[in-house]
C-alpha cells in the first residue's frame, strides 16, 4: 500500500508537473495576448515606464562610456596634430635659420670681388615679357645707375632709374639692353642683345668662329656696366647659313625672368 | 528547505539571466553587430533556459524576454513575448525528447529557432508581407542564426570544459 500511493503520488506529481507546464504556457499566452491586443496609447506609455526603469540606466550609462569613448578619440587626433605641427613647425625654424644663413652669406659675400647689395623686386611691367622691373632699393640705399642686377642663377640686368627709394631696373629682354658677352668654352666673343619673345641673341659672331649648342654664355668684362663671369644664358641654337657675314645665336637665358624675387644689385 | 534553496537558487539564476539580456540589448548588442548580423543572445539564453530546465520555464523566460524586446518597438508589444513564449516552451519540450547529448544538435536547435522566431515575429509585425518576410529571412535571419549557432556553441564548448574541469578537481 505504501508502495502504492507512492506510485500515485509521482504519477500525479508528474501529471501535475505536465499540467503545469501546459497552464504556465496558456496564462503566458493570454498575457501576451492581452498586451497585444491593448491600445497602442496605453501600450506606448507601458513601455516607456517599464522602458525608463530597464534600459534607460544603462542606455545612461553607455551614453557616457560613448562620450568619454569620443573625447578619448578627439584627444588622440588632437595629440597626433599637435605632434605633427610641432614638427613641421622645427622644419620650418630650421628652413629659416638655413635661410637667414643663405641670406648673409649671399649678402656679404667674402669671396665675390663686388659688392652684393640684397634687393627684391616689388613690381613689374604689365606685360607678358616684362624689360623693366621695381625694385625696393633707391638712391639712399647707395643705388647709382648702370648698377648690374643679378640673382643665383645670373644676369637679369642693370638699374635704369634711381628714385629715393626704389629703382627700375632695365632686364635683359629690353631693346636697349646690351652685353659684352663670351662663349667660356671657345672665348668666342660677342653682344647679346633680345629681339623679342623669351629667348637672346648672341651677335656680332662671325660664321667663322666656333660656338655650339649647348655653349654656357657669360659676361665678358669688356663694357664698364657688368663686371665678367656672370652667367648670361646657354647656346640653344646655331643658324650659320642665314647670313654671310655673322652667325645667328639664340641663347636660353639663365635666369627665369618669370620669378624674380630676391634680387642682388652689384656694387662695383 | 533544500527544495527552497534550490528555487531561490533558479530564481537568482533567471534573474541574473534577464540581467544579462537587459545589459546586452542596452551596452553590446550594437558592438557584436557586424553589417547589420546581429547576435541574438536573448534568444540564445532562451534556448539554454528551455533546454536545462524544460517547457514551463523554457515558457516563463520565453515571455519575459519577449516582453522586454518589445519594448523597443511598443506597437507590437506583446507579438514578441507571444512567440518567444511558444518558442520556449517548445525547446523546452525538446528537454526530454530529442538527443542533444551533441552540441552540434544543439547549434541546430539554436539555429532553427532564431529563423522560427524571425519568420512569425516579422511575418506578424509586417502585416503578413511574404515579400518582405523572405527578404529579411535571405539577408538578415539566415546569416544571424549562423552567428548566433556559432557562438552558442563556443559557449557551450567553454561550459563542457569548466564541467570537466569541475569533475577532475
Amino acid at each position: 500500500m505504501p508502495f502504492f500511493s507512492f506510485d500515485i503520488l509521482a504519477r500525479g506529481r508528474g501529471y501535475f508537473l505536465k499540467d503545469k507546464s501546459t497552464t504556465t504556457l496558456f496564462l503566458f499566452l493570454s498575457l501576451s495576448l492581452f498586451l497585444f491586443l491593448l491600445p497602442v496609447k496605453v501600450k506606448k506609455s507601458l513601455s516607456e515606464a517599464i522602458f525608463s526603469f530597464t534600459y534607460a540606466p544603462f542606455y545612461s550609462v553607455a551614453n557616457q562610456i560613448g562620450e568619454l569613448y569620443d573625447v578619448h578619440q578627439v584627444n588622440r587626433a588632437l595629440n597626433e596634430k599637435v605632434t605633427r605641427l610641432t614638427l613641421e613647425n622645427s622644419r620650418l625654424q630650421e628652413k629659416e635659420r638655413e635661410n637667414e644663413r643663405f641670406r648673409q652669406v649671399l649678402g656679404f659675400k667674402s669671396e665675390s670681388s663686388y659688392q652684393l647689395i640684397p634687393a627684391e623686386a616689388v613690381a613689374a611691367e604689365p606685360e607678358r615679357f616684362p624689360s623693366l622691373i621695381w625694385i625696393n632699393l633707391g638712391e639712399k640705399d647707395g643705388i647709382r645707375k648702370g648698377m648690374p642686377v643679378i640673382n643665383t642663377d645670373g644676369l637679369i640686368g642693370r638699374v635704369s632709374e634711381v628714385l629715393m627709394g626704389s629703382s627700375v631696373v632695365q632686364l635683359l629682354y629690353h631693346p636697349n639692353c646690351r652685353v659684352a658677352a663670351l662663349d667660356t668654352r671657345s672665348r668666342v666673343q660677342g653682344i647679346v642683345k633680345s629681339k623679342g619673345g623669351i629667348m637672346l641673341n648672341l651677335d656680332n659672331v662671325p660664321t667663322e668662329e666656333d660656338v655650339k649648342v649647348g655653349d654656357e654664355i657669360y659676361t665678358s668684362g669688356f663694357s664698364k656696366i657688368f663686371p665678367e663671369g656672370l652667367k648670361i644664358g646657354q647656346v640653344l641654337k646655331v643658324s650659320p647659313d642665314k647670313d654671310p657675314v655673322f652667325k645667328i645665336i639664340i641663347l636660353k637665358p639663365a635666369v627665369d625672368f618669370s620669378r624674380l624675387e630676391e634680387l642682388f644689385v652689384i656694387k662695383f | 528547505m533544500p527544495i527552497r534553496n534550490l528555487n531561490l537558487s533558479k530564481a537568482a539564476n533567471t534573474l541574473f539571466l534577464i540581467l544579462i539580456v537587459v545589459l546586452y540589448q542596452s551596452l553590446f548588442s550594437r558592438l557584436l553587430t557586424i553589417h547589420r548580423i546581429s547576435l541574438d543572445l536573448p534568444l540564445l539564453i532562451l534556448v539554454y533556459v528551455g533546454l536545462t530546465r524544460g517547457p514551463a520555464s523554457g515558457a516563463i523566460f520565453g515571455f519575459i524576454v519577449g516582453f522586454l524586446l518589445d519594448l523597443y518597438n511598443p506597437s507590437f508589444l506583446g507579438l514578441g513575448a507571444f512567440i518567444k513564449t511558444c518558442l520556449g516552451y517548445l525547446v523546452g519540450s525538446f528537454k526530454d525528447n530529442l538527443y542533444l547529448e551533441s552540441n552540434l544538435s544543439k547549434g541546430a536547435v539554436i539555429f532553427f529557432s532564431l529563423l522560427l522566431n524571425d519568420l512569425t515575429y516579422y511575418f506578424f509585425s509586417s502585416g503578413l508581407n511574404l515579400s518582405y518576410v523572405f527578404f529579411v529571412f535571405l539577408n538578415y535571419s539566415l546569416l544571424s542564426g549562423l552567428y548566433t549557432a556559432l557562438v552558442g556553441l563556443i559557449f557551450l564548448w567553454f561550459l563542457q570544459i569548466g564541467k570537466a574541469n569541475e569533475i577532475t578537481t
